[in-house]
């Protein structure tokens, strides 16, 4: 089948403004985005810049924002989005660098602000750290995320205010928080309870109708929120 | 553009309600405020709320306050009830609650 690609461009070093640029190509209707955009690359034009690197949906480094949603190109068949134009433009509220390729390092300084590993001083057991069925299933939902970031850039809080820290990062804070080994939480909830943390949340579900591991987002920060008050 | 889902329409709508509140709350207190003057400025006050603009903004006023009122029960619900686990049936829940009440009521207002 015949679908046109209507992609935006931005070449740092001679353009002022993103741009659209439009490329016809045949394409199998079971063909994921990824491969239109690569197939683009080596035929048609090899200055489309994107980023991609296991290509099954594990690394999350080829988020973007495709007819209108954020998802990853990698798991987007050209089948699912029922439309013979399909628009690529970068995922929003991060700086472009280059074509479909935005700067991800506040996110990751973000990411960082939550603590996002094990707090625990004690010296482990001489095994394994024990923890029932139970436990893990507390925060079960929260270890799925692949930080791609797809659930930050599709939040209107975070396109207004790139210091909001952003679902991401709480889905990452959930998941130590509720970890039964971690003795950090109070320190990360005290980060969340700040005026950029989870109170700009407005339970859009952007985030949870987005996320490509279909972690429930907004349940997850509801559950911070909670923490927040009544402990 | 991001593409608009129930959610972020009914954020969008709870805000200009919100707006259109604290516009209405300003009307009302000068409205009180001139009433209060007199019984001549009192008798304009009122003539001019029983105009039929002021009963369509009566109208729209009921409108925003139902959805605020009830949009608002439901992010609490979704914020510290575990709504969040069932996002569609509240937001449902939500425009059908809505229009119910402002039928009924609208329906008052005009008559």
């Amino acid at each position: 089948m015949q679908v046109t690609f209507k992609i935006q461009r931005y070449n740092p070093e001679t353009d002022s403004q993103p741009h659209w640029e439009d490329y016809q190509l045949d394409v199998e209707p079971k063909d994921r985005i990824l491969d239109a955009l690569l197939d683009i690359k080596r035929t048609i034009d090899g200055t489309l810049t994107f980023r991609y690197s296991c290509a099954h949906g594990v690394c999350g480094s080829d988020a973007m924002m495709i007819n209108g949603i954020n998802r990853l190109a990698c798991q987007t068949l050209v089948q699912d989005l029922k439309a013979d134009t399909i628009k690529v433009a970068p995922i929003k509220g991060m700086d472009v660098l280059k074509d479909l390729v935005t700067d991800f390092d506040p996110f990751f300084e973000h990411l960082e602000e939550v603590k996002p590993y094990l707090i625990n001083d004690e010296l482990p057991p001489s095994r394994e750290r024990h923890q029932s069925i139970e436990e893990r299933e507390r925060f079960d939902d929260t270890t799925k995320c692949i930080m791609c970031g797809i659930c930050t850039t599709a939040c209107p809080s975070f396109w207004t205010n790139g210091e909001y820290i952003g679902p991401a990062a709480f889905v990452n804070a959930h998941r130590f928080i509720f970890d039964s080994r971690d003795e950090g939480a109070q320190e990360r909830l005290e980060v969340l309870n700040d005026k950029d943390g989870v109170w700009r949340c407005h339970t859009i579900f952007n985030c949870t109708d987005a996320c490509p591991r279909e972690i429930n987002v907004t349940q997850a920060i509801a559950e911070l929120k909670n923490a927040i008050t009544f402990t | 553009m991001y593409k608009w889902r129930g959610g972020m329409l009914s954020w969008i709508l709870h805000r200009l309600s919100g707006v259109g509140l604290v516009i209405f709350i300003i009307i009302h207190i000068e409205g009180m405020y001139s009433i209060a003057k007199g019984p001549k400025e009192f008798n304009q006050v009122i003539a001019m709320y029983n105009t039929p603009l002021f009963k369509v903004l009566e109208i729209f006023l009921f409108a925003a306050i139902m959805f605020h009122a009830v949009n608002g029960l439901r992010v609490i619900l979704l914020d510290f009830a575990s709504g969040s686990r069932y996002p569609k049936p509240l937001l449902w829940a939500t425009y059908i609650v809505t229009g119910i009440v402002f039928l009924a009521g609208a329906y008052f207002l005009w008559t």
